[in-house]
């Protein structure tokens, strides 16, 4: 590498990739969801996303490629590549509506340009292939850490698809990477804390955790979430009552113990409303894995939840 | 637990009422075409008067002032109040997005474009990606959807209307025009039959499908019965007071 500059908190190489430096960035083996961006074969720009300590490659700005490269993305069925001026083309062509063309825009870095937003937006309603998700589950996350606290409406709904798409696409195991978005020292904007609470609580219902408490840290976070919004003095708000009830399905769902400390909260007369309706979810949630061959037989996972719906419910 | 329609005499509107909005046609003035809930307590002293509103309206419009000619009600206890705004704070953003795609959609079809992302047939839907674990990621409703689901399982707890297909009255394709004024516009297109198809409509019809003004029937009864049991529409029902005759 020659060439390092930070953008905004991607890190930028420009230069030689030498195949030394191309196996300390991808290891042995090219991700096999690698899409390649390079000027010719010896020229690279690669930009590392950061995602929450661990860095995952993903290799950017498309100009041209090598017959190599063109093999190593032929899995994802991209069209050849041409030599665009990715700025003009981004300010002028239609709005995408394929999958591959809402990654193509998506994954260029245009600095003057920014469809970001609108290209999220679109990407929520456009399926990917699975080879397809793996690039888009870094670029979505930036996108949320990068315009998470934005004050811009059209913004928000975008981060809110963001979140919305990324726990859609990511697997249960990488729910944990959530818990970042819900640091207490740097509070999420309502609408969002919405978002992640209510993806976290419908990623569990889909998918029953592995194993009680799989996610500690998220855990603490959400409990948290929960009782700062259980309050008599702002539960009566709509988003606020829609934080704490997704944040409470989250915790039950994941079998955490946090549950059981929101439990003298929910007991509160004042919260006998929130109680009722919160039943009612967690028995169809119940209602769901019982009916799931694959779910039904793992009888901790659904002794684990109708315990807590009991202690919900005051039995 | 009144279903009325709105006339000369000054009447209540509270905050989550169900508010109707009357079709235009000349045929049948007093089909429902469109439900809301009302989003503020105030009076209005004539038909057409315009209430601030939540609601499911092509082209995904969320928010906004509607002209009212009908509205239902019950009283609802704080929670149940509480329960509704649960509803509408936790799919609001997922509406907003839906409403930024149809605008993001500019070239498109202008039909498909008011069709897209509204569901007629089941009354809700929720959309599912396809790709690994079923996870929900965003809920479609119609109209008389958002606000049943607003009132059901999902928010205050109270089923008002029998929604088992079952157990809805057939309504012809002319009906259904009169509720989906976009179908009006489709007649003549070349893929009609496919477009109402992908919106539950396959075939000629009719269809069991829920039409908006259902719901004032369902809320036109005591509350002991709304509270006890879901209303079973009849044919007739899609407008208010029912249509007794063709």
């Amino acid at each position: 590498m020659t060439d390092t500059t930070t953008r905004g908190n991607r890190q930028v190489y420009t230069g030689e990739l030498v195949p030394t430096e191309r196996r300390r960035l991808f290891g042995a083996d090219e991700p096999p969801n690698a899409i390649v961006f390079q000027q010719d074969y010896s020229q690279i720009e690669v930009v590392l996303l950061k995602d929450y300590g661990k860095v995952q490659p993903l290799q950017l700005r498309k100009l041209m490629e090598s017959p190599l490269e063109r093999r190593a993305r032929a899995p994802l069925g991209l069209p050849d590549p041409r030599p665009i001026d990715v700025a003009t083309q981004a300010a002028t062509a239609e709005f995408p509506v394929t999958a591959q063309g809402i990654l193509r825009e998506l994954l260029a870095d245009v600095a003057d340009v920014d469809r970001r937003p609108d290209l999220v937006i679109m990407a929520e309603a456009v399926e990917f292939t699975p080879d397809e998700q793996e690039c888009l589950a870094p670029a979505l996350f930036q996108f949320i850490e990068e315009k998470r606290d934005s004050n811009d409406p059209s913004e928000l709904t975008a981060v809110a698809a963001a979140i919305r798409k990324y726990v859609g696409i990511i697997q249960a195991s990488e729910i944990g990477s959530l818990a970042v978005l819900l640091d207490p020292g740097r509070p999420l904007p309502l609408d969002n804390q919405v978002e992640v609470a209510k993806m976290i609580a419908r990623k569990f219902a889909a998918v029953p955790p592995s194993r009680p408490n799989p996610e500690p840290m998220l855990a603490s976070r959400l409990a948290e979430l929960a009782l700062a919004h259980l309050n008599p003095h702002v539960l009566s708000e709509g988003k606020n009552a829609a934080v704490a009830m997704n944040a409470l399905m989250g915790l039950a769902s994941m079998l955490s113990p946090e549950f059981g400390n929101a439990m003298a909260r929910l007991r509160k007369p004042w919260c006998e409303w929130f109680r009722a309706q919160f039943c009612r979810r967690l028995q169809r949630v119940l209602t769901a894995w019982e009916n799931d061959p694959s779910v039904g037989q793992r009888t901790d996972i659904i002794e684990g939840l109708r315990k807590l719906l009991d202690l919900a419910r005051g039995r | 637990m009144s279903s009325l329609r709105l006339g000369t005499t000054r009447t209540a509107v509270r905050k989550y009422d169900v508010v109707a909005q009357d079709s235009k046609s000349v045929e049948n003035p007093h089909f429902i075409c469109h439900v809301a809930l009302a989003l503020e307590d105030t009076t209005v002293s004539s038909s057409d008067a315009a209430v601030n509103v939540a609601h499911m309206k092509p082209p995904h419009r969320s928010r906004g002032r509607m002209p009212i000619h009908a509205v239902g009600s019950v009283p609802l206890t704080a929670g149940e109040r509480n329960s509704v705004g649960l509803f509408i704070g936790e799919v609001d953003q997922e509406q907003k997005a839906e409403q930024k795609r149809l605008e993001l959609l500019g070239d498109l079809n202008i039909l498909d474009k008011m069709l897209c992302g509204y569901v007629i047939r089941p009354h809700t839907d929720e959309v599912e990606i396809k790709s690994q674990d079923g996870t929900l990621m965003y809920r479609r409703f119609s109209c008389i959807g958002y606000v049943l689901e607003a009132y059901g399982e999902q928010g205050a707890g109270i089923i008002l209307l029998d929604t088992r297909e079952d157990s809805l009255p057939e309504v012809e394709e002319e009906l259904l025009r009169l509720a989906y004024p976009p179908l009006e516009q489709m007649q003549n297109d070349p893929d009609y039959r496919a477009r109402l198809a992908s919106r539950g409509l396959d075939g000629a019809g009719p269809w069991r499908v829920v039409l908006p003004g259902y719901v004032l029937h369902a809320l036109g009864r005591s509350e002991n019965e709304i509270r006890r049991s879901a209303y079973r529409a009849a044919t007739g029902d899609g407008a208010f007071p029912r249509r007794t005759t063709p």
